[in-house]
């Protein structure tokens, strides 16, 4: 990828000193938080120990969710085509909402981990859980790991001008470090600072911008006419650019646009994205590990409250500086020319990716320049290291567990360890497709590639937790008939190709002509009715299995019958009678061991987590599994947690209002 | 059912100022702004006022619902207080649901009837 000419390197002793008291900060919380939470034990480091007030959790959750690919892809869709593209963030505001409690409560009693496991308690077998795991698993490589490792890498490249692989070889390795070491208690603990350091940053940043443009007003004229000036074809035989691709859209500053001629119309913004974002972050492993975390249903509820409020941010923080910079920058930010684009970012399609690397790069001082880079290093990071903490907790307990059913805990952990490893090499190979990829259109490529594949998902989950009726035949053939329906859609979509304004895709009407926003909610609609019809045509699930399972019973205080259970218990005993085993033999040993173990032994195994008598682990696993989490919640509490939540809708309602 | 009286009371209030907030602005004459019918903060208020005003249909239903003897399993969410009584050495649990009624969320079991405890003295 090229750089443009003027790139200004950051390596002045100001941005270098922010940069590096930046990654000190980071890797001391980290530490810090090591000490703080025993992370010998599963649910001490993949869900810290259930012990996290409402602020970790409401800042893991936003900076889980902002990463760097929101920098660049928010900023340049707005550069590209207005403010809808907040419609993605602003309707997350509501879903946070369902999440806490709708969904939540139903987790938290029924005392499951990971999302796959879930399933497998309400529904019983084990494909269900295997294809969430897998998909999932997919997901995450494909739509957020490659993004944000690309967003940071273009922001690296435009400000720093290092070879891409350099960066982010050094930045994986870096969240791999934390990730490993820390467990979730160090993520949510780093997570909350990387928050500030996101916030104050991206804050500091769209004030010198508005400052640069003239202020909001002269923002909202110049948009409209922030033309590039190369306007014309260089080879007019083989292609025409015809006025509408230059030319900012006239409804920029609408949220809600036409239904059939808007490049988001307004029933996918309000709905479509709904459903996204029911996946996203009621269903995902991400998301809703940190809210498993917390020490009440109260703590859960306010962090999620918390999160809605930072969530009105990116609009203002992402959005209108990537207008600002095309209204700063048309020729490079708006370039239309394909050669001229070629040689302004070193792709075809169109530039508006490089809109907010361009307003740091030119528009910030020196000293602050090192505080974005750090903002951007903060946001690529929580996002990654969330990532591979909750890809590992899902291999592990629903992948490894499947194939080891007699891993001891101590083996799960190092395990968890050894896939983040894994993960983080993946991720490097994959660099080069991302590359080589149309990457014209970042944020488009994330939300098409997650409406394919996604409201299948978020409608089993939906109708798991509302409707005692769904079972396991109804659930997984709805799973299978609505990837297939998605699979149509995908496949050929990324065979001929998303084309350009200048060079459109010659993909048939029928199979692209619907938005991808409305193809989303068709899908959600058609797996719910395949998830219901084959579950009314076949036997229904007894409540005495459902009981803390589902919505409606999960105050129940019966005892559950897990369909899941004689599978778990032939686990269970293996795994007891391999511990009797193994303490036989430790017994025998005891006297020859203790001499052996040398310092950097005991130093290694201290640093990895593994403590060094097996008692403290045992002791740990039969008080995680009896003790059913409590979701009960103080009146007093709940009310408050209730009013503001009404409040917090009420501000999103205006704000939806205001830019409709 | 005084915290619900007392929300309901605040409920209405906020609703009539913002009717009265419309009324009035709806006299002024609309701005023209990018081609839009009416000012941008008043189709704010608009959206906010249909909302509050939806919610306040649905708190009225919910309510009607946990009012008639069908399981309105929403409404009434039983507050699990594990809270007992020390008096004279013998501990009396006082949590609600030990006299909720099997029959109907919002409705109560005196659990004193029908316990058969004759106490004879020996003669």
């Amino acid at each position: 990828m090229e750089s443009p000419a003027d790139k200004a390197m950051v390596n002045n002793p100001a941005d270098i000193i922010i940069i590096v008291g930046y990654f000190i900060m980071v890797i001391g919380v980290g530490i810090w938080s090591m000490f703080r939470i025993n992370r010998g034990t599963v649910g001490g480091y993949f869900l810290a120990g259930r012990t996290m007030t409402w602020w970790p959790v409401g800042a893991s959750l936003f900076a889980s969710n902002i990463g760097s690919g929101h920098f660049v892809g928010l900023a340049g869709t707005g550069a590209a085509s207005g403010i809808a593209v907040g419609g993605f963030e602003w309707n997350a505001l509501f879903i946070v909402l369902l999440l806490g409690w709708l969904f939540v409560p139903v987790y938290l009693t029924a005392g499951v981990i990971t999302m796959p496991q879930y399933l497998k308690k309400r529904f019983g077998g084990s494909r269900i859980s295997l294809y969430l795991s897998v998909i999932s698993l997919f997901l995450y490589i494909f739509t957020k790991i490659s993004v944000d490792m690309f967003s940071g890498a273009v922001f690296i490249q435009q400000a720093l001008g290092w070879n891409i692989y350099v960066a982010v070889i050094a930045l994986l390795f870096i969240t791999a470090l934390y990730t490993v070491t820390g467990g979730l208690a160090a993520l949510m603990y780093t997570d909350t600072f990387q928050t500030f350091v996101i916030i104050a940053g991206a804050f500091v940043l769209t004030g010198f911008s508005f400052v640069e443009v003239g202020g909001y007003e002269s923002l909202l004229q110049r948009y409209s006419s922030a033309v590039p000036h190369n306007v014309s074809s260089m080879e007019p035989q083989r292609y025409n650019i015809s006025e509408h691709c230059y030319r900012p859209r006239p409804d920029a500053f609408n949220l809600l646009r036409d239904a059939t001629t808007g490049d988001l119309p307004w029933p996918g913004v309000l709905f479509g994205i709904a459903i996204v974002g029911g996946w996203y972050w009621c269903t995902d492993q991400v998301i809703v590990q940190r809210c498993l975390a917390a020490r009440s249903l109260t703590h859960v509820k306010a962090g999620c409250i918390m999160c809605g409020y930072l969530k009105l941010l990116p609009m203002f923080l992402m959005v209108f500086p990537g207008m600002i910079s095309r209204v700063l920058y048309p020729d490079e930010v708006g370039c239309v020319v394909p050669e001229v684009c070629k040689q302004v970012c070193g792709t075809e399609v169109g530039c508006s990716n490089i809109a907010y690397p361009k307003l740091v790069v030119s528009v910030m001082p020196n000293g602050l320049r090192g505080l974005m880079l750090a903002v951007m290093l903060a946001a690529l990071m929580s996002s990654l290291a969330s990532i591979f903490n909750s890809s590992s907790t899902l291999f592990t307990m629903d992948i490894w567990t499947r194939f080891r059913p007699l891993a001891t805990e101590r083996e799960l952990i190092i395990v968890g360890r050894v896939w983040v490893l894994c993960i983080v090499a993946i991720s490097i190979c994959w660099i080069p497709v991302v590359q080589a990829a149309q990457s014209g259109q970042l944020f488009d490529y994330i939300q098409s590639v997650s409406s394919y594949l996604a409201p299948p998902i978020a409608a089993v989950f939906l109708l798991a937790v509302f409707v005692k009726r769904v079972n396991e035949m109804g659930a997984f053939w709805g799973l299978i008939g609505g990837l297939a329906m998605g699979l149509c859609r995908l496949l050929p979509e990324f065979w001929f190709g998303t084309g350009s304004c200048i060079f459109p895709s010659n993909c048939p009407f029928l199979v692209c002509g619907i938005h991808y926003l409305h193809f989303g909610i068709i899908l959600f609609f058609c797996t719910s009715a395949l998830v219901l019809l084959v579950s009314y045509c076949t036997d229904p699930i007894e409540d005495v299995h459902l009981h803390r399972l589902v919505f409606s019973l999960r105050h129940s205080r019966e005892e559950r019958k897990d369909l899941d259970w004689e599978q778990g218990e032939k686990g269970r005993r293996a795994q007891r009678e391999a511990e009797e085993k193994r303490r036989q033999d430790d017994d025998a040993e005891t006297e020859t061991e203790v001499e052996e173990k040398s310092g950097i032994c005991h130093l290694l195994g201290r640093l990895c987590g593994g403590t060094s008598s097996s008692q403290d682990t045992e002791q740990d696993e039969p008080e995680a599994m009896d003790k059913m989490p409590d979701i009960s919640e103080h009146p007093v509490w709940k009310y408050a947690v209730n009013v503001n939540a009404l409040v917090m809708m009420t501000v999103a309602v205006f704000m939806w209002g205001y830019y409709a | 059912m005084d915290v619900q009286e007392r929300s309901m009371r605040k409920a209405s209030t906020v609703m009539c100022w913002f009717l009265v907030l419309e009324a009035v602005t709806a006299q002024t004459a609309p701005a023209q702004t990018g081609g839009r019918a009416l000012p941008q903060w008043l189709t704010g208020i608009i959206a906010v006022s249909g909302f509050l005003f939806l919610t306040f249909v649905l708190f009225l239903v919910k309510k009607a619902w946990c009012e008639k003897s069908g399981r309105g399993n929403v409404a009434a969410e039983p507050t699990r207080e594990n809270e007992s009584v020390m008096s004279n050495g013998n501990t009396y649990e006082i949590s609600l649901d030990t006299f909720r009624s099997k029959d109907d969320d919002c409705a109560f079991d005196n659990l004193a009837l029908g316990v058969a405890e004759d106490k004879v003295t020996a003669m």
